[in-house]
C-alpha cells in the first residue's frame, strides 16, 4: 500500500499544475467539458474491474516493456515542458502513469485497467491548433448540409458562407455551431462502444463512424432549427429551444451509432463482459 | 508482493523528471505589461518626462512636459468601442473629445462581434493579437527626443513651434492614454493637462476649438493610419462594410433590416456543452447494458 502511494505522491507532484490546468479547463469550457464525464466512467470502470486487477497482477513481469513506456512518457513531458506544449504535457501524464502501471503491476494487469486509460487519453482536450483548423471547414459543411436540407424541404433559403438567410431570419452557423463538440462526444460515445467488441476492425469502426454521423446530425439540426423558425418563429433559435433541439439530435446522433453496433455485431449479444485478460 | 526496487526506481525517475522540469526556465510573457519599445515593465504609476531645452530641440514654448501613464496599460477587457456620442464630436474641443472618447480602437468592430468571439470562448483578444494591438497604438518617435529619457520607459516628442505655424504632429499615443486626473496636477502648462494624449494645447494656440482646426491632434490622420489613435473605428477588417450580425433589425448594418433577404436579426445556433452530450450517451450506454442486465 505504501509503495503504492509513494509512487501516486512522485506522480502528483510532477503532474500538480498540469493536472490543475486540466481540471480548470474542464470546469470552464464547453469544449472540453466531456473529460469530466470521462474521468468518472473511468474511475467507475477502475472500480469495477479492481477484482480483475488484483487477479491479473504480476510483479516479476518482465519490466522492459513498462520501463521504456515509463520514460518515454517522462521524456515526452520534459518535451513539452521545453516546448511549452500544453497537450504534450498532458498527454505524458497518461502514458507515464501506463508505463509505471506496467513497469510495477506487469501487462497483464495494466491490460485490465486499458480501457480507463484509454478514457483518460480521450478526455484530454484537444490542442488549439487542431481546434483552429477544423472548425470553419466544419461551420462551412454544416452550412452547406443545413441549406441543402432546408432547399429540400422547400423553404427558400441563401447561403453565404456561414449564413443561413431564411425569409423570416439569418442563421449563423458560428463556431459553436460548427459540430465539433458533437463529434468529440460521439466519439468517445464510440470509443465506449468499442471497448465491448472483440475485433479491432470494429472498434475501430465504431470509434470513426462518430465523425460522419456527428456531421450529418448536425447539418440537420440546423435544418430544424431552420425549419422551426420558418414553421414556428425566430426564437426557436435563441435560448432554450437550440438546446433541446441540439439535445435531441445527439440523441437520435447516440441512437444511431448503437444501432451501428449491433449491424456490425456478427453476434446477436454484444460482448458486454469483455475480459481483457481471457483475450 | 510489489517490487520495491521497482517502486524505488519508478520514484527516482520521476524525482529526476521533476527537478529537470524545475531547471526549465519558464518566462511568462506578458506584452499587455511590457513597452514593446524598450521591453521594460509597466510600473503601474505615472511617469512624468520633462526635456530640457537642448532635448526639446526645436520651438522654445512654455515648459511644455509630455505625461505619459503607464498606468494606462492594456486591457482587452477593457477597450471600449467608440459610441456614436464621440464619434459625432465633431462641435467639441478636442481635448473634450479626446477626454470623452474611448481610447484606441477595437479591430474586432462592435461590441457585438465582440461578443461573438467571447461566444466561441474568446475573451478578448488574444496575447499575440494585443501586442499587435498595442504595436499599432504606438506612435513612432521623434529622433534623438526619444532617447531622453532617464526610464528608457518614457516617450518624449518635441513640441511643435507656436511661432511656425505648420501641422502639428500626431501627439505621442504610446499607450493609449492619459488619466486627466494624474495629470492635471503633474505640471502646469503641461499639453497632457489638458486631458488629451499629450496634445501640446498650450504652444498651438486653440487646437482646441472645432475638428477641422489644424492644431486638432487628428487632423491630416487619414482614418486608416494604424500609427495613429482614432476617435472613430475603421471599417472592420474581418467582415464586409454591410454586415452587423449584432445590429438590430432594420439597421443598415444588418443582413435582414437592410437590403438583405432575411428581414430579421442574425440568430446563432450553437450546440448545447460536451458535457451534457457525452452525460447523455453515457447514460444511454449504460440504460441499454442495465436493461440487458449486463451491468
Amino acid at each position: 500500500m505504501i509503495p503504492t502511494l509513494l509512487v501516486a505522491l512522485s506522480l502528483a507532484w510532477l503532474y500538480g499544475a498540469t493536472l490543475q490546468g486540466l481540471l480548470t479547463e474542464w470546469v470552464s469550457s464547453a469544449d472540453a467539458s466531456y473529460g469530466i464525464v470521462l474521468v468518472a466512467v473511468a474511475f467507475v470502470v477502475v472500480w469495477r474491474r479492481r477484482e480483475l486487477f488484483s487477479r491479473a497482477y504480476d510483479p516479476h513481469d518482465n519490466p522492459i516493456p513498462g520501463l521504456v513506456v515509463l520514460l518515454a512518457g517522462l521524456g515526452l513531458f520534459l518535451i513539452g515542458q521545453l516546448a511549452a506544449d500544453v497537450f504534450l504535457t498532458r498527454i505524458s501524464f497518461v502514458v507515464a502513469a501506463s508505463g509505471a502501471l506496467w513497469f510495477l503491476a506487469g501487462a497483464r494487469a495494466t491490460r485490465t485497467v486499458a480501457s480507463p486509460l484509454f478514457f483518460l487519453l480521450m478526455a484530454i482536450p484537444l490542442p488549439a491548433l487542431v481546434i483552429n483548423a477544423v472548425t470553419l471547414p466544419l461551420q462551412l459543411v454544416a452550412s452547406r448540409i443545413g441549406e441543402a436540407t432546408l432547399m429540400a424541404t422547400g423553404i427558400s433559403v441563401f447561403r453565404d458562407g456561414n449564413l443561413l438567410e431564411l425569409p423570416s431570419t439569418t442563421l449563423e452557423i458560428a463556431d459553436a455551431c460548427s459540430g465539433l463538440r458533437s463529434i468529440v462526444s460521439l466519439t468517445a460515445i464510440g470509443g465506449l462502444l468499442a471497448w465491448s467488441e472483440r475485433s479491432w476492425p470494429r472498434r475501430l469502426a465504431l470509434v470513426a463512424a462518430g465523425v460522419p454521423i456527428a456531421i450529418v446530425i448536425n447539418g440537420l439540426r440546423i435544418m430544424v432549427t431552420g425549419l422551426a423558425c420558418e414553421l414556428w418563429s425566430p426564437r426557436a433559435a435563441a435560448d432554450p429551444w437550440h438546446t433541446i433541439s441540439g439535445w435531441l439530435t445527439f440523441v437520435v446522433s447516440v441512437m444511431l451509432l448503437i444501432q451501428l453496433q449491433r449491424a456490425l455485431s456478427t453476434s446477436k449479444r454484444a460482448t458486454w463482459d469483455f475480459d481483457p485478460v481471457r483475450a | 508482493m510489489i517490487h520495491r526496487s521497482r517502486v524505488v526506481f519508478t520514484v527516482g525517475a520521476l524525482a529526476v523528471a521533476s527537478a529537470a522540469a524545475a531547471t526549465i526556465p519558464w518566462q511568462t510573457w506578458k506584452p499587455v505589461t511590457a513597452c514593446l519599445l524598450c521591453g521594460a515593465q509597466d510600473s503601474g504609476e505615472a511617469v512624468v518626462v520633462t526635456p530640457t531645452d537642448a532635448e526639446r530641440g526645436i520651438g522654445s514654448g512654455s515648459g511644455n512636459s509630455y505625461t505619459r501613464s503607464s498606468a494606462s496599460t492594456y486591457k482587452p477587457d477593457a477597450v471600449s468601442t467608440p459610441t456614436a456620442d464621440s464619434n459625432g464630436a465633431s462641435g467639441r474641443s478636442s481635448s473634450s473629445r479626446a477626454a470623452a472618447a474611448p481610447r484606441g480602437w477595437q479591430p474586432w468592430g462592435s461590441s457585438s462581434e465582440a461578443s461573438r468571439f467571447a461566444s466561441a470562448g474568446f475573451s478578448g483578444p488574444s496575447a499575440p493579437q494585443g501586442g499587435l494591438w498595442r504595436l499599432m497604438s504606438l506612435h513612432p518617435h521623434h529622433g534623438s527626443g526619444t532617447a531622453a529619457s532617464a526610464t528608457g520607459h518614457t516617450v518624449v516628442t518635441h513640441a511643435p513651434s507656436p511661432a511656425v505655424n505648420r501641422p502639428v504632429k500626431n501627439p505621442p499615443a504610446p499607450h493609449n492614454s492619459t488619466p486627466p486626473s494624474s495629470n492635471s496636477g503633474s505640471s502646469s502648462g503641461s499639453p497632457a493637462a489638458s486631458g488629451t494624449t499629450g496634445t501640446p494645447t498650450a504652444s498651438s494656440g486653440d487646437s482646441g476649438s472645432a475638428s477641422g482646426d489644424t492644431g486638432s491632434p487628428m487632423a491630416g490622420v487619414p482614418p486608416t493610419d494604424p500609427f495613429h489613435e482614432h476617435q472613430t473605428p475603421p471599417p472592420d477588417p474581418f467582415h464586409g462594410p454591410g454586415f452587423d450580425p449584432g445590429a438590430p433589425a432594420g439597421h443598415p448594418g444588418s443582413i435582414g433590416g437592410g437590403g438583405g433577404l432575411g428581414g430579421g436579426k442574425v440568430s446563432a445556433a450553437p450546440e448545447p456543452g460536451s458535457m451534457l452530450l457525452l452525460s447523455t450517451g453515457v447514460l444511454g450506454i449504460f440504460g441499454i447494458l442495465r436493461k440487458r442486465r449486463l451491468i
